[in-house]
């Protein structure tokens, strides 16, 4: 009987039973005896000024209340790319919200009172809260001592001004390009911040070992090791004394990535009067959203030259984002827009600016789809509105234009192999694109659209991952691999990873969640990178375990290691007729025919680095390979509003991906289910607003709305093309992003199509599109409202 | 949240005396969804807060021939499944299945949300539609106050320390009625009202009566007094009919420009959902 | 403020806690370790703290935990079987690809549960309408609905 692989195979998923009990413990769940203290910020009133005095006397009366500490008692800058953050203010305050002081006492209660009596006095300044004002020559400077922070070599902060990342593309001749056009047309798109709005608060508790000074810290982070590295080189601890224990984490989508809100709770935990104590940090929902990143704002303007016969003949693009009072990881995603600034089309004149600004707001960072979500929500849109301006089809225009396997990005590197073509095709037909069919509801207009995907992941060339898989005495596997598993599923598909390359049942197969004490070194758990990256380590730490077990029981039996399998945790040599289950042997040592005892424990190591990346030239922006690979899609939309109130409801929505191998279809389809749906609805309700003093008008769930069970489609379609990937572990590659990346952007084009007008500012919520129905009344092609 | 005193009464009598001795330092407690929530942002600070749960008097959802008894503990939930609110109230049945969702609802209270006296309140403008009264108990006794006399602003309402509302009363509307309330929020479920339209039809004594109501809208909720006049015996409106009934009701109505909607679009959505909801009221009566 | 007993059943056995007035049913229970019931806003917005009071699916951070004394509180933990087993409702979350990071899941399958004693063959409306006060970030919901599907189908089964 031929073995059914595990690769690919429908499998559910661990740990879902530990998650359907309750029982599986997060961070705000760990216990920590009546030693813990708790600590609260006090936040900054104003949106910018200088702080003439803190005075935290009465907050030190409230009972209870142990300490409180000023941003310049923990001055320390943290970060990732560019450090400009610090875990409180100090000496000068840039946003409404930010941390000032933080109250540590014996009791939530009793710090949250005390944060409440924290009064400071501000010498206020003018304040920038508009990127495109922030970008004009003297505006009022949020980080005047830009030119001062430290940041890695690939990002370009330009000092004495707001810029805090500049990324660029010089590829052509971008003069002759748009002369060689018959038509050169201008558009621009929109959107401001939006939330992950993961359900699980941030949660962190920090402790300092007084005699030995080393720090543990348990967060909710999806990156143990950089979090402990960024936490090492901040406070000039050495590795092995930073220890990050991560527990289970309650949603991500990159807003617990790299170093988060560890720094305010390490102010605490450092302090030399609680040093010895544990301190926890609870970030209240009301907090979250001033305590840790957004997603940015951005504008997208591009400027195309298109030949008579649909040809790209040269395209501009400005990307502005807004990136509030920190870049410090919100740089990246400016980059990876930037080198991903042709989209999916085949550009041969491309220039590119890509800036990250700052602004008086809370800061942006990296969030599911990492820049390209704000690239193609922008480009898409553009895509369609120059398709129907020429008078083009636009997925006739797509696909004339495709970035075919070979052609060069706009980095100049060739584009992998893909099929795209086929999922546009597919994901048309799928939603019957081309017929136009009466709406279901009784007086509303129907439309769909359709939006094309790309994303590489988006990290340093030397993102690298290593794992550990220890046969265990009874044939079970320990495996030590510190992906978080946020809930994408990555501990399911590497238990059939390692189900598959050793031959034990998958159930006999445990993953552990991090912990940097225990388990060898990976980057971090981001850019749709772990399946491949930590997937290629897991395999080959697989193939190492194999291969000694196979020696051992080669010298044990007396045959050539070829001649033995393993199959549902059974050792077979069918030459010799034998046959035994994994047993202690693989622990303890195998007594050799010469009666001495050989072995002890099987740990099998796999370690991974991406072998060819080279970082895009500073100035043009070109690189012979600029990225690992890219995974491309489509999503297509049905949809109906209501002109009467200007809602709107997905009758069908489509999305397919080339994941190059699908490993573990629940969870491909469930991710791409989830984050079509967590498109949908930054596109139809999502943004953070501000009053005119920069004050926060949507902290929380009671005015930062996003999708619930009335507001989706009841299905999502999903498919999948396999064109493989090399290297890689079976061909796959990420997919864990990319379905957020265009759901939005379809959703215009579709909604274009039933209103005819185009709507430049996301989110299409029901005031707006009414207004924009309004307008199109009025005969107006465009609503920029 | 900043801590305070319980205090759970057994009967009206030991409430109200609770209440009348903390004065403004002590607040009632029903379904607690609105209370414990403002009081975790300190937009209320209260040392003592009177769970009125425990008291009898409180319960149920009691219909009798004269109309409809909502006691200050019925729950929303409570209030929609009960048959005779859907038979005779269904502008108030629609109202509490439009708040917030059905977790909350087996926690707030009909009469909870009249005493919240937010603008947005999702029961109100079906209460106003239905003449609702507001039965008060005191220190210095009991009274019986019009709806749209009680609520006086946004949070405020005209109770003294130690009064307590007992229960609301909806007079059985005279005459065969149809009734709906159609909320207008940022999505369909867990949001306030960006424009809520409650509206009434009934075939009574004088012809078919209308009346319409508007929440989140203005300080209080609305009644359209002109718009409802200008309906007064039709029967079947003509699109001429409603385009007037609706410019009336948005002359009737005042709303603000916050995070949830601006003033041009309130005033577009009570113009639409004023129509929708006659038309619907309509045509209930017309299938009956 | 003085601590006060409060005697209530969790899980079907008596407990007494010693809490504060201002302390929530939340906050009560993951003091004593009941840590399915989850602290996702604190303000009745998102459900993760949802538990069955008497029966009734409530939100825990809209009760004071005094408000239980002699009531009856089901937790997500308390719908496992003593053998271990899951209960029908949280085996069709498993199997339907209804769980992605957890932690809406015991409140969704508390919800669940308390809409099919109620209605054990819902509608797709009906559906929508129970779960709507419970967020989920992650499944797009989807997969939860996919999942109340199969649970109205095991517990029908099981019957």
């Amino acid at each position: 009987m031929e073995k059914k692989s595990m690769i690919g195979a429908w499998v559910t998923r661990v740990y879902d039973p530990e998650k359907a009990a309750g029982t599986l413990k997060f961070t705000d769940d760990l216990s920590f005896g009546s030693e813990l203290l708790y600590a609260r910020a006090a936040r900054s009133t104003i949106p910018c000024g200088k702080i003439v005095n803190i005075d935290y006397s009465e907050a030190l009366k409230v009972p209870g209340v142990v300490k409180v500490i000023v941003g310049k008692n923990f001055p320390i800058h943290f970060g990732i790319y560019l450090k400009d953050r610090t875990a409180m203010a100090v000496e000068k305050v840039r946003y409404i919200g930010e941390p000032v002081a933080l109250v540590v006492a014996e009791s939530e209660d009793a710090a949250e009172e005390g944060a409440l009596k924290v009064r400071v006095e501000y010498e206020e300044e003018t304040p920038v809260f508009d990127a495109a004002e922030a970008m004009k020559e003297n505006a009022p400077l949020v980080h005047p001592d830009l030119g001062s922070y430290e940041h890695v070599s690939f990002v370009t902060p330009v000092p004495g001004t707001n810029i805090a990342q500049h990324f660029k593309i010089r590829r052509g001749d971008i003069e002759k390009g748009f002369e060689e056009a018959d038509q050169v047309l201008e558009e621009s798109f929109s959107c401001p911040q939006i939330a992950h709005a993961f359900l699980e608060p941030h949660a962190c508790i920090c402790l300092q070992d007084p005699v030995s000074q080393e720090v543990t810290i348990w967060s909710t982070a999806q990156s143990a090791f950089t979090l402990r590295e960024l936490v090492a080189k901040g406070l000039e601890l050495p590795l092995h004394k930073v220890r990050v224990i991560a527990p289970p984490i309650g949603g991500g989508f990159g807003g617990k990535a790299g170093i988060t809100v560890e720094p305010l709770c390490l102010a605490a935990a450092l302090d030399p009067d609680i040093k010895g104590r544990p301190v926890k940090l609870f970030v209240p929902r009301e907090e979250v959203l001033t305590t840790s990143w957004v997603r940015q704002g951005w504008n997208t303007k591009v400027k195309m030259g298109v030949k008579k016969d649909g040809t790209i003949s040269a395209m501009k693009v400005e990307l502005v984002f807004d990136t509030g009072t920190s870049a410090e990881y919100g740089a990246n995603p400016v980059r990876s827009a930037g080198y991903t600034s042709m989209g999916c089309y085949y550009v041969p004149n491309i220039w590119t600016d890509s800036y990250g600004v700052y602004t008086n707001k809370p800061f942006g960072g990296a969030y599911r789809g990492f820049g390209l979500p704000e690239l193609m929500g922008g480009l898409e849109a553009v895509v369609d509105a120059i398709a129907y301006r020429i008078g083009m089809d636009p997925i006739e225009f797509r696909l004339k234009n495709l970035l075919k396997p070979g052609l060069p990005t706009c980095t100049g590197m060739p584009m992998p192999p893909h099929a795209l073509d086929k999922i546009i095709k597919k994901v048309a037909e799928k939603i019957d694109y081309h017929r136009e069919e009466p709406p279901v509801r009784k007086g509303w207009k129907r439309g769909k659209g359709i939006a094309l995907a790309i994303k590489a992941p988006a990290m340093p060339a030397d993102a690298s991952s290593s794992a550990t898989v220890e046969i265990l005495g009874d044939g079970s596997v320990k495996v030590l691999a510190a992906t978080m598993d946020m809930g994408q599923g990555a501990y399911t598909a590497y238990a059939q990873i390692v189900s598959e390359e050793l031959g034990v049942p998958m159930e006999r197969v445990k993953c552990y969640y991090p912990d940097t004490a225990a388990q060898p070194y990976d980057w971090q758990t981001v850019a749709s990178r772990s399946l491949w990256s930590m997937g290629m380590a897991i395999k080959r730490a697989c193939e190492d375990a194999r291969s000694q077990l196979l020696a051992l029981y080669a010298e044990y039996w007396q045959c050539n290691p070829e001649e033995i399998t393993i199959e549902d945790g059974i050792v077979k040599c069918p030459k010799l007729g034998k046959a035994e289950p994994i047993d202690e042997k693989t622990q303890n040592g195998f007594k050799m025919p010469d009666g001495k005892y050989k072995g002890g424990p099987i740990i099998g190591r796999g370690h991974f680095v991406p072998p060819d990346v080279v970082y895009p030239d500073l100035e043009t922006g070109q690189s012979e390979k600029s990225v690992v690979h890219f995974t491309v899609g489509a999503v297509g939309v049905d949809i109906e509003v209501d002109p009467g109130t200007g809602e709107i409801v997905v009758n069908k929505a489509v999305a397919g991906y080339d994941a190059g191998r699908v490993i573990s279809p629940l969870n491909v389809k469930c991710q791409i289910e989830g984050g079509t749906v967590q498109g949908l609805s930054a596109g139809m309700f999502e943004g953070i607003y501000y009053d005119k003093n920069g004050k926060l008008l949507t902290p929380d769930f009671t005015d930062y709305k996003i999708a619930t069970t009335m507001d989706v489609p009841w299905e999502i379609e999903s498919f999948c093309e396999e064109t493989p990937e090399d290297p890689s572990p079976y061909g796959n590659r990420g997919v864990g992003e990319h379905s957020m990346i265009s759901p939005a952007a379809a959703l215009g084009n579709a909604l274009y199509k039933a209103i005819g007008i185009r709507i430049h500012q996301y989110p299409f919520t029901r005031e707006r599109v009414y207004m924009a129905i309004k307008a199109a009344e009025r005969g107006e092609k465009d609503f920029w409202g | 949240m900043l801590a305070f005193e319980l205090e759970r009464p057994r009967s009206l009598q030991e409430a109200i005396s609770i209440l009348e001795k903390f004065g403004n330092r002590a607040m009632p407690k029903a379904g607690g969804t609105d209370l414990l929530m403002w009081m975790k942002d300190r937009l209320v600070t209260p040392e003592v807060v009177v769970d009125l749960s425990l008291i009898p008097d409180l319960a149920g959802v009691n219909f009798s021939k004269d109309g409809l008894r909502i006691g200050a503990m019925a729950t929303c939930t409570e209030v929609l499944e009960s048959a005779a609110v859907e038979d005779h109230f269904p502008a108030l049945r629609d109202a509490c299945l439009s708040h917030s969702d059905w977790l909350i609802r087996n926690r707030a209270t009909v009469v909870g949300n009249v005493c919240s006296a937010v603008p947005s309140g999702d029961v109100m403008p079906a209460l106003y539609c239905y003449d609702a009264t507001i039965r008060i108990v005191g220190p210095r006794g009991e009274r019986s106050i019009p709806i749209n006399k009680f609520i006086l602003g946004p949070r405020k309402k005209d109770m003294i320390a130690g009064e307590i509302v007992t229960h609301v009363f909806l007079p059985l509307p005279e005459g065969k009625s149809s009734g709906c309330y159609l909320k207008l929020g940022r999505r369909n479920a867990l949001d306030l009202a960006q424009v809520g339209v409650a509206c009434v039809a009934i075939d009574g004594k004088n012809g078919r009566e209308y009346r319409l109501a508007y929440g989140a809208v203005a300080p209080t909720p609305v009644r359209a007094l002109e718009a409802e006049k200008a309906l007064q015996g039709i029967k079947a409106p003509d699109d001429a009919l409603l385009e007037k009934v609706s410019a009336l009701a948005k002359e009737a109505v005042k709303p603000i420009a916050d995070v949830r909607a601006g003033v041009e679009y309130r005033l577009a959505m009570v113009g639409e959902l004023t129509k929708r909801a006659i038309d619907t009221c309509v045509e209930r009566l017309k299938e009956e | 403020m003085t601590k006060r007993e409060v005697h209530f059943t969790l899980n079907g056995r008596s407990v007494t806690y010693e809490v504060e007035p201002r302390t929530t049913l939340l906050r009560a229970l993951r003091h004593h370790g009941v840590t399915s019931v989850k602290r996702g806003c604190e303000e009745g917005e998102c459900g993760t703290c949802t538990v069955l009071l008497d029966g009734v699916p409530v939100k825990s951070c809209t009760v004071l935990a005094l408000e239980v004394e002699g009531r009856s509180v089901l937790t997500a933990e308390g719908l496992v079987g003593k053998d271990g087993k899951l209960h029908p409702v949280q085996q069709a979350f498993v199997e339907e690809g209804g769980i992605q990071c957890g932690f809406c899941t015991p409140g969704m399958v508390l919800t669940t549960y308390a809409l099919l004693k109620k209605n054990p063959d819902p509608s797709e409306d009906e559906i929508r309408l129970a779960l709507a006060g419970n967020l989920c970030r992650c499944t797009g919901y989807t997969g939860i609905f996919r999942s109340v599907k199969r649970a109205a189908e095991l517990l029908k089964d099981q019957a």
